[in-house]
């Protein structure tokens, strides 16, 4: 087991531990540090052992492959900022927050485990188990008819999840012969392009992934089904849980069908591609709709793990290592987006994003913050999000269709075009109803923690995008491992 | 030594955007600051400027720096390269920086956003005239869209967020282009393009130089604000405080200095198949321009309608592909990079003043009728200007080469010359504010002085001893085009 993981595990067991005891108080602030400090070490392990060679911790389910430390890190690093964001909120009432940071924990461990797997079955299993973590967290922020609603809708699709997933994977061991991804990588080897049985295994490995994450053709599924939990648990679900199921739908696509012999794109990452494409495009198209926040952030984050899965579909050391670093860029920005959006929210008190106006511009640290999320996104030099852009496009001219490169860019630009739109509103908008607003300022006064976590996760971001080319080269050597 | 100058110069202003940004300073300590850093960069330059002239004479014009920026993993040598155009054109830049802290004192004391955007937006546009690798010009490409942003949006109605709505998604659009187009033609993909592009089973193919000449062609006229992209520019024009346009009004600079940078020495045999064609377009819109100089009912939108027109110039010089039109739109560029601000600063100094003096009272008041004049001046293309050699360059390019876009051209000079004679006093063709009384008006005050004069007073100056600018800028172009194969 990698050492950044058992450094999670022994935290979820002491903060387990530390529930138990009576006294509310020191709950909280105890599960509260130990989650930051046991997240924060695991992420610190992960990213100093980037250029350290794959490997050391494979077992039959687990492989510990150099090139995913760096989305693992990521993932951790922006959980930090889900701690603290669970901490400061009034959404969640007082006395559910240690259980919700301790399920915050819990996910971060599964998603992790998730990227980390090389089984069909034991893949499947962790989808299911972080799928009931993300139903447990709806159901802890539960206060009224909008959560209950989230939370009855979250059952349906957990349990439409664990049966299409475990149906799946009975099918594909039928079928390949077993549910390790290397018995099913071999299988398809000795299969036709897009023949009848290659479909199947195509459909059966990513059906479950797609439904649990929210992919296309299930894209409309996790909009609808946060809509009207905290934002904590929302940003939990976009960023932690979503970024985590594309990462692992793609390192599946690519161990199972990557490793053809035929060349080209295989016929399963060209579905995986498809997936991204539409789904992004929807979910682009719906954010530069929307007036409602949460929803509106969703669509966001979802729209970008859809355009980084459109454009893996060859895997080349060049679309690894974009691949790859795109994600783990996205982990870490849209978390801090998540987190300094919720406080303008929850400060207006309302979801709309009418209501915060102009309010960056406001309070200027926050939005100072907000720049800080948005400056990737927005693909400005220096931050992560100029060189995942770069490679992402570079990623798709390699697979030489004209089509496909106009489909990417178009949907690159739709995303740039709502970052735009909502730094704007956020910072330049005037507020039609300032007078509404009588949320206390408190919310911008940042504590020692906060001011912690935002600066570790504000450097995580600059040295991603300043040193990029030191973490590529890294990510390329570790490709070539991967992809062998 | 020089080439140092011109990293510091540039880099100075980052560290200068970051500490301005970080709120370690405000108000008017800030802004003498603010004023520190730019007179240090326009040193620089300054100083990178007489290093290639004083090396002018010998033949050499170039300054390689030693600083090795590895934009990405397949450019290990990206590095800044300033020739004499584009550290006359940073000398330019930086000239209207240290100007716009002057004219806009008020401003930039209230706004640290706007002085840590005006540092880096000048370091970007420094950055992508100094970069010699087409990705390093990338980064610094798209560093220029948030200080933008910043210029446009900041204290702005509600109606001008579309604006920068627009303007931001635009750039996005310039930006994605220029990245395909750079990606596309560079390490490690150059040499596979023609299996690259097949539609269907390989029974139509995109030549990949066309598409990439087109692609190029969208982000350098995004950028540089022209046709079909004016409309978003003359928004620009129409922001409350017009002192802030004066910035934005130097971006044409990355747009053609992407074109005369990386677009030749990209696609030679597209440029030189298609050239006469965008030339003849260019000089149909420098005929519309100037008729648009002509009609146009607002100072503002005569300044815009200018600028439009240089920029049109600038453009048929360089799709001349000879030395005497690259070495005019050389010289044009750099006096529309000065004299649009300028008009800009002249133009803010009379929308200060409530009342305003009937032209015969002018002699009252000598400095604001000074600025006026020399802004009349420059818009009319005079001798006195080095814009008319510029623009006389240009027109020479064509003759016996290009027949039919020549009279576009030469037709279009009577008409600037006379919405040349109406920018001699701005309120012309505005009654209701001429017409009012001159009671309580004020001559120029010292800050506005300072603004206005330094600039007025150089650009007459190489107006009146053109040798000076000309002459290295010549040598640069004639050599930059013979090691592309071109001579006259």
């Amino acid at each position: 087991m990698p050492l950044s993981e058992l450094i999670v595990g022994f935290t979820i067991f002491l903060q387990g531990a530390l529930l138990v005891v009576p006294r509310a108080s020191v709950v909280r602030r105890g599960v509260e540090i130990l989650a930051l400090a046991g997240l924060g070490a695991a992420a610190l392990k992960l990213a100093f052992s980037l250029g350290l060679p794959s490997g050391e911790h494979t077992f039959a389910m687990l492989d510990d492959q150099a090139i995913f430390r760096l989305p693992r890190a990521a993932l951790i690093f922006s959980s930090l900022l889900l701690v603290r964001m669970a901490s400061t909120t009034r959404e969640l009432p007082e006395g559910r927050k240690p259980e919700v940071i301790f399920l915050i924990t819990v996910l971060t461990f599964v998603c992790d485990l998730l990227i980390l797997s090389r089984h069909g079955t034991l893949s499947m299993i962790l989808l299911v188990l972080s799928t009931w973590t993300g139903f447990f967290l709806g159901g802890l922020a539960y206060r009224g008819r909008a959560e209950g609603e989230a939370v009855l809708k979250f059952w349906v699709q957990a349990s439409v999840s664990l049966t299409l997933g475990f149906g799946a994977i009975v099918m594909i061991s039928l079928v390949a012969g077993g549910a390790h991804l290397d018995i099913i990588a071999e299988y398809m080897k000795g299969q036709a392009a897009y023949s009848p049985r290659s479909l199947l295994v195509v459909i059966g490995l990513f059906l479950p992934f797609l439904m649990a994450g929210g992919f296309f053709p299930f894209h409309f599924v996790s909009i609808d089904r946060d809509h009207g939990l905290p934002w904590t648990v929302q940003t939990a679900l976009s960023v932690t849980f979503q970024g985590a199921i594309a990462v692992a739908a793609w390192k599946v696509g690519v161990s199972v069908f990557g490793q053809s012999s035929r060349e080209g794109v295989s016929e399963g990452m060209r579905v995986l591609q498809y997936c991204g494409l539409i789904g992004g495009f929807w979910l682009a198209l719906f954010a530069l709709s929307q007036v409602n926040s949460k929803r509106l952030f969703s669509a966001f984050v979802g729209a970008h793990w859809s355009a980084v899965l459109a454009a893996g579909a060859l895997p080349t050391l060049l679309s690894a290592t974009a691949i790859v670093y795109a994600l783990s860029a996205i982990f870490v920005w849209s978390a801090m987006l998540g987190f300094v959006w919720s406080r303008f929210q929850e400060w207006a008190g309302s979801e709309e994003i009418s209501a915060v106006y102009g309010a960056a511009k406001e309070f200027r640290t926050s939005g100072l913050i907000l720049l800080l999320a948005l400056a990737s996104p927005l693909c400005l030099p220096g931050f992560p999000g100029f060189p995942s852009i770069l490679h992402l496009l570079a990623a798709v001219i390699e697979q030489k269709s004209l089509s496909f490169l106009a489909l990417e860019a178009a949907l690159l630009s739709l995303l740039c075009l709502s970052g735009i739109r909502i730094g704007t509103d956020l910072l330049f908008r005037l507020s039609p109803g300032s007078t509404k607003r009588a949320g206390p300022s408190e919310f911008f006064c940042y504590g020692a923690l906060d001011w912690g976590v935002i600066l570790s996760v504000g450097a995580a971001l600059l040295t991603a995008g300043f040193f990029c080319h030191p973490i590529l080269r890294s990510l390329t050597q570790s490709a070539a491992t991967f992809l062998r | 030594m020089s080439g140092l100058a011109g990293l510091l110069g540039t880099f100075l202003l980052l560290a200068f955007a970051v500490f301005a940004g970080g709120g370690f300073s405000r108000g008017r300590a800030l802004w003498t600051l603010s004023l520190f850093a730019h007179l240090l960069a326009w040193a620089g330059f300054l100083v990178v400027v007489l290093g290639l002239y004083a090396k002018s004479a010998g033949g050499a014009a170039t300054v390689y720096s030693p600083l090795i920026l590895p934009a990405n993993q397949w450019s290990a040598a990206a590095a800044f390269l300033w020739d004499f155009p584009s550290a006359a054109l940073s000398l330019a830049a930086c000239s209207v920086a240290v100007s716009f802290h002057f004219i806009a004192r008020d401003l930039l004391d209230r706004s640290r956003a706007t002085v840590a955007s005006l540092a880096g937006y000048l370091f970007c546009i420094l950055g992508s005239l100094g970069s010699d690798h087409p990705l390093l010009f990338c980064v610094f490409f798209a560093g220029t869209m948030v200080p933008r942003m910043v210029f446009a949006g900041m204290d702005s109605h509600e109606s001008r967020i579309e604006t920068v709505k627009e303007t931001a998604f635009l750039f996005t659009v310039a930006l994605f282009s220029l990245l395909v187009c750079m990606l596309a033609f560079a390490e490690p993909f150059r040499g596979t393009l023609d299996s690259w592009f097949k539609i269907s089973g390989g029974e139509w193919v995109v030549p990949p130089g066309s598409l990439g000449l087109c692609l190029l062609l969208l982000a350098a006229s995004i950028s540089a604000g022209i046709f079909p992209f004016h409309g978003n520019a003359r928004k620009i024009f129409r922001m409350g405080e017009i002192e802030r346009a004066a910035p934005l009004a130097l971006q044409p600079l990355v747009g053609f200095g992407l074109l005369f940078r990386f677009g030749l020495a990209s696609f030679p045999r597209e440029f030189t198949t298609f050239g006469s064609f965008f030339l003849g377009f260019f000089a149909i819109g420098i005929a519309y321009c100037a008729a648009g100089f002509a009609g146009a009912r607002s100072a503002r939108d005569r300044v815009f309608w200018l600028q439009q027109v240089l920029s049109c110039f600038v453009a048929v010089g360089f799709f001349s592909l000879s030395v005497k039109g690259w070495h005019g739109a050389e010289v044009l560029l750099f006096f529309e990079c000065m004299v649009v601000p300028f008009l800009l600063f002249v133009l803010a100094c009379h929308e200060r003043r409530q009342a305003m003096p009937s032209v015969k009272e002018l002699g009252r008041y000598p400095a604001f009728a000074l600025s006026t004049a020399l802004a009349a001046l420059f818009a009319l293309f005079l001798p006195v200007s080095v814009g008319f050699y510029g623009a006389l360059l240009v027109a020479w390019s064509l003759v016996g080469r290009f027949h039919w876009p020549l009279p576009f051209v030469v037709l279009s000079m009577p008409l600037i010359a006379f919405a040349g004679v109406r920018i001699m006093y701005f309120q012309l063709g505005e009654p209701a504010k001429s017409a009012s009384s001159s009671e309580g008006f004020t001559d120029l005050r010292r800050d506005e002085l300072i603004a206005i004069f330094p600039l007025g007073l150089m650009l007459l100056f190489l107006g009146l001893i053109p040798r000076l600018l000309m002459g290295p800028i010549g040598v640069s172009v004639s050599g930059a085009l013979r090691s592309m194969g071109i001579v006259d």
